[in-house]
């Protein structure tokens, strides 16, 4: 169905996925390096998703449910961007640290931390998520949608 | 007959209730957050990493749904990292 629309978006950042030196000590705090390496998935698209799997193949519930819900908004995949945290490690602990959030999903819109799977949920439900995405301007034409173009 | 008794004394004992761990969780947010209503379920299905948790609470007040889950993330900061999931409903209604 429309989740083929979403085939088409970056799955994961070459900044992120290049050779990071391996660092044998516990990391306590985010380096700088996998700071701006988030920052840079985070600005890639107005819509970012980190998830476990890839939206096509989504590897776990809450990431499975997460794209059920954005795909039901109709999110324009050109706007859209989805990184899959199991592909990288060091993606997968700096998102938990970098948003304060320790759970994935995470969906970030134009760079801020929405939320994870539940308020999604729950957005979804009240009728804030559509909003919020409306007026983001991240939505399909409604036009585009009737045709199932892409 | 004793077999069958211990079967529904088991039973009862899980549906009626909670684990160690979930007990751990509930009294966990209970010191924190004086909940008015908290319900703390292990939905693992028993290997006891992925919890339900809903929480309605004075504290929730004024705060946007992020903070307030933010707020249950920080008090059980330690064990969501030894998780694989966590589903979370929070609200300030009391």
């Amino acid at each position: 169905m429309f989740l083929k629309r979403f085939a088409s978006t970056r799955l994961y950042s070459p900044a992120l996925s290049s050779h990071i030196p391996f660092r044998p000590q516990a990391k306590l705090f985010l380096s700088t390096e996998t700071k701006k390496a988030i920052e840079g998935c985070v600005s890639s698209a107005p819509v970012v998703l980190f998830m476990k799997g890839t939206p096509e193949f989504p590897q776990c519930g809450f990431s499975r449910a997460t794209i059920e819900i954005l795909d039901h908004q109709g999110i324009d995949p050109n706007k859209f961007a989805a990184y899959n945290v199991l592909e990288d490690p060091e993606l997968r602990d700096g998102i938990k640290e970098f948003s304060e959030w320790p759970t994935i999903p995470q969906l970030y819109l134009n760079k801020e931390f929405v939320g994870g799977c539940d308020i999604l949920t729950t957005m979804a439900q009240n009728g804030d998520l559509a909003e919020l995405l409306d007026e983001a301007g991240v939505l399909c034409d409604v036009e585009d949608d009737v045709k199932g173009s892409e | 007959m004793l077999k069958y008794n211990s079967v529904v004394k088991q039973l009862s004992k899980r549906l009626y209730s909670m684990s160690s761990q979930e007990q751990y969780i509930y009294d966990k947010i209970t010191k924190q957050l004086n909940p008015k209503s908290l319900q703390v379920a292990d939905i693992s299905g028993g290997c006891g990493s992925m919890f339900s948790i809903q929480v309605s609470s004075e504290k929730f007040k004024g705060l946007s749904i992020v903070k307030q889950h933010k707020l249950v993330n920080e008090i059980l900061k330690d064990d969501i990292g030894k998780w694989h999931g966590l589903q979370l409903k929070t609200s300030s209604k009391v």
